[in-house]
């Protein structure tokens, strides 16, 4: 439904684990030699699906948006630090202005002001924007593939109450969405029961051949012309209108998973190159997890292949974090090895630790949420069972969701909430993945003082935070990477989280099953389940 | 006594037993941990000082012991039942839209119950001794005994796998416009808007919860019925009715006609055990009621939530056995006067 | 000889009739493998029941499995008698605490009447109004899990209607003849209470009490399927049906037999109870 100035190769991507990006609604885009000044040109003839036409003016004012709902903070643009705001006095006052007069024929008044060459983001014509970094951010391009790179109509926005309020988006646009530039336009919501999407008659990539749509497979058109999307909370309840035909694809976990495999007659997505990072993560600041040698006794203690056999059917990778594959050189520079199950290395650093067979040690809480129970369980019981052989004993404990949740959320709240955070527990019930596939999310994340979230650990090395910092502000890839390689080296050896496994099913202990004779297939999320779960509704295609 | 002190005493009755529920419950929430902030909020509340600020002056809960208990009834009566912060709304609005869906199926569960109960107990009375008495005994006390969760599984197993003619989920299926709220109970909405749609998608998603219900304790009615039949019918007056050549069947059906009022005052008590057997069968057809609202709840540790769900089902509970009462009275004047 | 006479009205009432030696047999089962469980602990069950893959994954009941094998291809038949020991401690606590304090307050306030018995009828109205499960989930919320929080907040709910039975039973005798002879015998009132009302008000409160067993297995089952019982991996009926009740079609005997079980454990008790009801009010009629 939605598009974005740039558009990821799926079929790059999710059949040959490639990063490439095409043009979308942006039809090229260049840098300046410093690395600071990004040019987008834009697609003309393109109308939102309300009739309004897309031009420059569009996208700087959504741009504005994000900038307003952080409540104007520094890091809006993604939690990224990459922009100088103090010239920035664009609200609701603008906003208004904008509202009055269009953004079709802009006013002069405005057009002077979107053109303003001092503010981060500018236009210099209709079709083109420039966005002036603070700093040589090397992957701002890979910032438009998530949620904030989405292209909406603020025409549409404007006219029916506006974005809303810093910290709340406003609520209207729930059951009434915002018209994009997208192949399906949704002409139906029920909250909390089905949302209907119907295809865009105006929709301007509407003719592309199939060559075309194989070269760049997310501007397909879609090859049904009304699909709706019904939420059902029982696992039960979906498998059966799926097997039932009622349903033609549907998300399908744990025990009815099992069946599906069972059944050579479904289908069911799986990515091959996955992001989504699962982690057993250590209370990094609280005894006994705080002692390095007891975190890599734990992490060659653990049967890997079991856990991933057990919990998600075989359907993970083995990494290296805190980097996940698909980012080339990025991931894992140095090339260590995952965490190898090896009981006897694992005693001998409890014995160098200085607790020899397991004495000494209290007994570790690993933490379970309540709405993970289908996976986290089973790999929680094969953990206790495994750090049990080596003389740890391991208490899971279920908690509800809300209780989860509760200690964390930037590393200085994970920090101060530290003797809160039990010592072992999983990161995510539906792992983490990429919010935009630049390396620097989960870089910045999981491992420096700098993370919004994620950093659930609560761990911080100087070494670590200076190279991803560096990473965040320079274009010399060379320079970059070698830092990154010693950062590497330093988490590799102290273990501040044990990386599980990258899950392979977009719902971990499941996936959205087809029966194959109706559905040959589709593609998923750009970013990995990172910002949706659901199949790429356009690229569905039939039998 | 005369009728009305009868009625103003067991009213009375009534209102004190209501009292003394909103003592423990609010005895509850003060034994809830030593930081009542993390028991109203979670646990949020104490990494932000100043919303711990605001709630607590909203609850006063720097306030001596019984003026937060004035409060608390005061907040009662004002339909100010606290906030629920595992649904994200106050609780007398979460309140009052999952309590239509369970008012549903208690009532559709009661007429199962009344129809399965009286079908037995007139069945195993007219034949007992045979071995439509004996089977009819052995399902009642099978269900009586069974975890509701588990007729409630069995049903699914039977109705997913073997006979899927009814929904095993849900209280409306996706494309149906509920009714407009009138009694605000969306069955009867629907019935009184003409509206069959809408009204026979709910029953359909309204019988199965509402059958693991009374499979549970359809048994209470048929036994009371059968040993009341069995019990008339030996009597002097039945006697008679026989030696004077009154058939077979029409005197057992006398006999029943002498028990029903018993068995309806029964019913009333039973309103305990269905609601409890509710809890479990809501969750497993994910029924949108109150069943399933207190377990989330429970679970987030929601205390004000399950705090007012508690009060709620005492309410309904006091006001059953109110009913029960007066209709003993009418039934039977000796209970008049104590 | 005299010493024979309580085996053999034990006897009678656990034989007499087809229902009540059924009822009979699940709860000495029941009892006596909870018993034995207890003692001897994980090592004398078939396999250890917290132990993975003693046996493929998901296997249906075999006879190596009676009762087949879970997710991780643990034992089912040995969680399952693992977990007895739980329901009959917490039941048989639970009814034991009920029968002797809810029975002697009930006793107490209907001899003594007045202020005494008003308040009691108030507080036990009180507590009728409030399903125990609630009252047992709010409780438990505030302690955490464990068999032994559940046990202490249903006998802290379960004695009302004990005190109920054995009040009016009080009120009933406290008029008769005997009762008053024994006040004028210089008998004190403790002494009165205890031997002459509470005795006589046994034998209902017995019957009762075995139903009501039935009944607390049932309710303990519940707040365990809800989670507040036990943590993984250890095992409990009612958290065995709710941990496994997402496979019923692809597994429905891991759901199931745990149900099951704890149906037939009740309907023991029920019929036990029933029976017995039926043998004294047979042997009262002679």
């Amino acid at each position: 439904m939605y598009q974005t100035l740039v558009a990821v190769n799926l079929s790059a991507e999710q059949n040959y684990g490639k990063l490439q990006f095409l043009p979308d609604l942006a039809t090229g885009w260049n840098t300046s030699t410093n690395g600071e000044v990004y040019t987008f040109y834009l697609r003309h003839n393109v109308t939102f699906s309300d009739g309004n036409p897309f031009n420059a003016y569009d996208v700087w004012t959504e741009f504005y948006f994000w900038y307003y709902l952080t409540g104007n903070s520094t890091t809006f643009w993604n939690g990224l630090n990459i922009f100088n705001t103090s010239n920035v006095n664009v609200g609701p006052a603008t906003f208004a202005l904008i509202n009055q007069s269009g953004l079709s024929n802009p006013s002069p008044q405005l057009l002077s002001i979107m053109g303003n060459t001092n503010l981060p983001a500018y236009v210099t014509g209709p079709y083109a924007i420039v966005f002036h970094l603070a700093v040589p951010f090397p992957f701002f391009v890979n910032t438009f593939t998530g949620f904030e790179g989405m292209i909406f109509d603020p025409m549409y926005v404007l006219q029916h109450g506006g974005p809303g309020q810093p910290g709340s988006i406003n609520s209207y646009f729930n059951t009434n969405p915002i018209p994009g530039t997208g192949p399906y336009t949704v002409t139906s919501v029920q909250m909390d029961e089905y949302v209907e999407f119907q295809q865009n008659p105006n929709y301007w990539a509407k003719s592309l051949t199939p060559s075309q749509i194989a070269a760049n497979p997310i501007l397909d058109p879609g090859h049904y012309k009304t699909i709706i999307v019904y939420f059902k909370s029982s696992d039960t309840t979906r498998y059966i209108d799926l097997t039932t035909g009622k349903v033609q694809l549907a998300a399908v976990t744990s025990s009815d998973f099992q069946l599906i495999l069972n059944n050579p007659s479904y289908g069911y997505a799986v990515i091959k190159y996955p992001a989504d990072m699962v982690s057993l993560d250590f209370n990094n600041n609280i005894f006994p997890t705080n002692v390095t040698d007891v975190r890599l006794a734990i992490v060659h203690a653990i049967n890997y292949t079991q856990v991933i056999d057990q919990a998600v059917f075989g359907y993970g990778k083995r990494v290296m974090g805190p980097e996940t594959p698909n980012y080339g050189q990025f991931y894992d520079p140095g090339n260590y090895p995952p965490y190898s199950y090896n009981l006897t290395e694992a005693k001998q650093y409890l014995a160098e630790a200085g607790f020899p067979g397991g004495k000494g040690l209290p007994p570790l809480t690993l933490e379970v949420d309540a709405l993970g129970t289908s996976w986290e369980t089973p790999a929680a019981e094969i953990i206790q069972q495994d750090l049990a052989q080596i003389g740890i004993t391991v208490n899971i404990q279920v908690v509800p969701d809300s209780v989860f949740y509760s200690p964390f959320g930037s590393y200085q709240t994970n920090l101060q909430d530290a003797s809160q955070i039990p010592p072992l527990s999983f990161n995510a019930v539906d792992g983490y993945a990429p919010d935009y596939l630049a390396p620097t999310d989960f870089w910045t994340s999981f491992v420096t003082n700098m993370s919004p979230w994620g950093n659930w650990g609560a761990y911080n090395n100087p070494t670590v935070d200076s190279a991803v910092l560096f990473m965040d502000h320079s274009n010399n890839l060379s320079a970059i990477m070698q830092k990154l390689t010693v950062a590497q080296g330093v988490i590799y050896n102290q273990a501040p989280y044990d990386w599980l496994f990258a899950a392979q099913l977009p719902l971990i202990d499941g996936s959205y099953a087809y029966n194959k004779q109706t559905i040959s297939g589709f593609y998923m999320d750009p970013n990995l389940v990172g910002v949706t779960d659901l199949p790429i509704l356009n690229t569905i295609t039939p039998a | 006594m005369n009728p009305l002190t009868f009625f103003l005493r067991r009213l009375v009755t009534a209102l004190v037993t209501l009292f003394g529920v909103t003592l423990i419950t609010f005895t509850l929430t003060h034994l809830i941990s030593s930081n009542p902030l993390v028991a109203w909020l979670g646990k949020s509340a104490s990494i932000d000082p100043q919303l711990a600020q605001i709630y607590i002056k909203i609850y006063h809960l720097k306030s001596p012991l019984y003026l937060q208990y004035f409060y608390y009834i005061d907040g009662l009566l004002h339909a100010d039942w606290g906030f629920s912060f595992s649904k994200g709304e106050p609780v007398a609005q979460a309140v009052s839209q999952t309590l239509p869906y369970t008012i549903q199926l208690v009532i559709l569960s009661l007429l199962f119950t009344i129809i399965l109960g009286v079908a037995g107990g007139i069945l195993s009375a007219r034949f007992h001794g045979s071995i439509l008495d004996k089977t009819i005994r052995t399902l009642y006390i099978l269900g009586y005994a069974s975890p509701a969760f588990f007729i409630a599984l069995v049903l699914i197993l039977v109705f997913s796998l073997f006979l899927p003619v009814l929904p095993t989920g849900g209280a409306a299926p996706v494309g149906v416009t509920l009714p407009k709220p009138i009694t605000h109970i969306p069955l009867l909405d629907a019935l009184i808007e003409g509206d069959w749609t809408a009204f026979s998608s709910l029953l359909r998603h309204a019988i199965l919860p509402s059958l693991a219900l009374s499979l549970g304790l359809f048994g209470v009615v048929t036994r009371v019925l059968r040993s009341s039949i069995l019990e008339l019918i030996n009597s002097n007056f039945i006697r008679a009715a026989r030696a004077r050549g009154v058939s077979e069947n029409k005197v057992y059906f006398y006999a029943f006609k002498n028990s029903l009022v018993a068995v309806i005052t029964l019913l009333a008590i039973t309103v305990n055990f269905t609601l409890v057997a509710d809890i479990f069968v809501e969750n497993i057809f994910a029924y949108p009621g109150v069943g399933q609202y207190v377990v989330q709840a429970a679970l987030s540790l929601d205390y004000p939530a399950v705090l007012a769900i508690t009060l709620v089902y005492a309410i309904i509970i006091v006001t059953a056995n109110f009913i029960a009462d007066l209709l003993y009275a009418v039934v039977d004047p000796r209970i008049r006067y104590e | 000889m005299k010493m024979w006479q309580p085996l053999k009205s034990f006897w009678r009432l656990i034989t007499y009739n087809l229902e009540t030696k059924v009822g009979f047999s699940i709860v000495a089962l029941f009892v006596l493998t909870s018993i034995i469980e207890a003692i001897g602990g994980y090592r004398i069950l078939p396999y250890n029941p917290l132990k993975t893959f003693v046996g493929k994954p998901f296997s249906p009941p075999s006879v190596l499995h009676p009762f087949g094998t879970t997710k991780l291809g643990r034992d089912l038949f040995s969680m399952i008698i693992a977990g007895a020991p739980n329901d009959a401690l917490v039941s048989f606590f639970v009814v034991g605490f009920s029968f002797s304090v809810g029975g002697l307050l009930g006793a107490a306030a209907g001899y003594v009447g007045g202020i005494l018995d008003e308040l009691l009828m108030r507080i036990t109205d009180t507590f009728f109004a409030i399903p125990a499960l609630i009252l047992g989930m709010a409780i438990a919320m505030i302690l955490g899990p464990s068999p032994y929080h559940l046990m202490f907040a249903l006998a802290i709910i379960w004695w009302p209607p004990y005190a109920r039975l054995t009040r009016s039973e009080a009120l009933r005798l406290a008029n008769m003849p005997f009762v008053a002879s024994a006040k004028l015998s210089g008998i004190s009132g403790p002494r009165i209470v205890l031997r002459h009302i509470f005795v006589p008000v046994l034998s209902t409160l017995l019957v009762y009490a075995t139903l009501d067993i039935g009944t607390v297995v049932l309710t303990y089952s519940g707040l365990s399927y809800l989670g507040l019982a036990v943590r993984p991996p250890y095992p409990d009926w009612g958290y065995l049906v709710a941990q496994y009740q997402e496979y019923i079609i692809y597994a429905p005997w891991l759901s199931l037999i745990p149900a099951g079980v704890i149906m037939v454990v009740a309907a023991g008790f029920s019929l036990l109870g029933d029976g017995i009801r039926g043998a004294i009010q047979a042997e009262r009629g002679r």
